[in-house]
């Protein structure tokens, strides 16, 4: 029985030591950067041919934050350059008032609270937006966002601090009925306005870069 | 798990223990792995994180039965990898992949030569359960896979007597455990090394 313990003991003491010396993971800040896209397969891409892209940026904060701009006309302007290289023509806010939408319109959001549940916040009226859909309202106010991929099984729907996310839309495909702004596809980059970080321009470009490189279906393909 | 590895350990002593030829065998090795197949492209860096514990009971001169516990940690990082899934989702980002995985099989050996003080080689194999704990981290996130599945082991072995009553165990075992109806099948060979003492 004495033997019997002893070795039992040996036995437990050296999965301890293997259990210690178990694999890292991520060390450093940008080791958790990530750039995340989802899109609706059901969605013909190879139909637009013109965006609208609001020219500034909504800004989640924490209550008694101040939002950080800093960044907020390079990633316009890292959009745009990308959705230009589709091919598609930036929209002429002029052209509404002849009645006339873009294909596809883009929102842009940063959000720089700690954790941050994509799916629990609906349309923002921000000042920026510049577009009216008609004569009586401005944007969609009160509107929720529709995820055709919401509910396929795993997703992620929290980030913490520092994500960069955009939301594509075709403006004939969002429901009054439901007051619902259904998305063809999003971005999301995840921990590139992290607090302590470096480099935050050329990752917030690259991170964009990426997202459109790996959707190639942007482009009909 | 921990409880499930506990009652495996008691059941190998209690169980090698009782047999009627009055001998038993223990061993206890650190082990290698290396995956192979779709679990070698998952992760294609060897383990070096294993332990196996195994009691075995001689029926006869050249037979043994009994059972096994092990585990092993495959482990790989993957910088800037793409993960899609269900087709409309892509995460791009540094990858941390894991896979631990805990065999427990009932055995049974066959010895070339019946003199325990001699170097004996054998060959067996071990049938039951496997766990697998599949985990892909990605940046701030984990996609994990916990299952159960049937699974076999052919084995081929060396034991080489070092006193009266201890050796060295020496062993190559190849695992294979079948996919199940969401996860899919898993293989790897497994080198262990260490020591096997009797009574």
């Amino acid at each position: 029985m004495k033997k019997l313990f002893l070795n039992l003991i040996i036995v437990a003491g050296l999965a301890v030591a293997m259990t210690a010396c178990y694999p890292g993971g991520a060390e450093y800040t940008n080791d958790t950067d990530i750039i995340l896209t989802h899109y609706d397969p059901e969605y013909n891409f190879n139909d637009v041919n013109t965006y609208y892209i609001s020219d500034s940026i909504e800004h989640i904060v924490d209550d008694g934050d101040e939002p950080n701009y800093k960044y907020d006309q390079d990633i316009i302007s890292d959009l745009s350059n990308n959705f230009d290289a589709l091919g598609w023509e930036q929209f002429d806010l002029n052209d509404t008032l002849n009645g006339e939408l873009p294909d596809v319109a883009i929102v842009v959001s940063a959000a720089e609270v700690t954790v941050y549940n994509v799916y629990s916040y609906p349309w923002y009226g921000y000042w920026g937006w510049g577009w009216y859909k008609s004569s009586d309202y401005y944007g969609y106010p009160g509107y929720g966002w529709g995820y055709p991929w919401y509910g396929g099984g795993t997703y992620v729907s929290t980030y913490t601090t520092g994500t960069v996310l955009w939301r594509l839309f075709d403006p004939e495909y969002v429901s009054e009925a439901d007051s619902t702004i259904n998305l063809a596809w999003m971005g999301v980059l995840n921990g590139v306005m992290g607090s302590g970080t470096s480099n935050t321009k050329g990752r917030i470009t690259e991170g964009i870069d990426q997202a459109f490189k790996q959707s190639a279906y942007l482009k009909g393909e | 798990m921990k409880k499930y590895i506990l009652i495996i350990i008691v059941f190998i002593f209690s169980a090698s223990a009782s047999y009627s030829q009055g001998t038993s065998l223990y061993s206890f090795d650190y082990t290698m792995g290396m995956g192979v197949g779709s679990m070698g492209d998952y992760i294609k860096k060897a383990s070096f994180r294993g332990l196996t514990f195994e009691g075995r009971g001689f029926v006869s001169d050249n037979v043994s039965v009994g059972a096994l516990v092990s585990w092993a940690t495959f482990y790989e990082a993957r910088e800037n990898g793409t993960y899609v899934h269900e087709d409309y989702t892509t995460l791009f980002g540094n990858q941390y992949r894991y896979i631990n995985v805990y065999p427990m099989l009932a055995q049974a050996h066959y010895y070339f030569g019946i003199d325990p003080h001699k170097t004996r080689v054998y060959l067996g194999g071990g049938i039951g359960t496997y766990s697998v704990n599949k985990e892909t981290q990605i940046g701030v996130w984990a996609l994990e896979e916990n299952k159960w599945h049937f699974g076999v082991s052919p084995e081929v072995g060396v034991l080489l007597p070092i006193n009266y009553s201890t050796m060295i165990n020496i062993s190559l075992r190849y695992n294979y455990a079948v996919k199940t109806k969401n996860a899919p099948d898993y293989s790897w060979l497994g080198l262990s090394i260490g020591f096997a003492w009797g009574n």
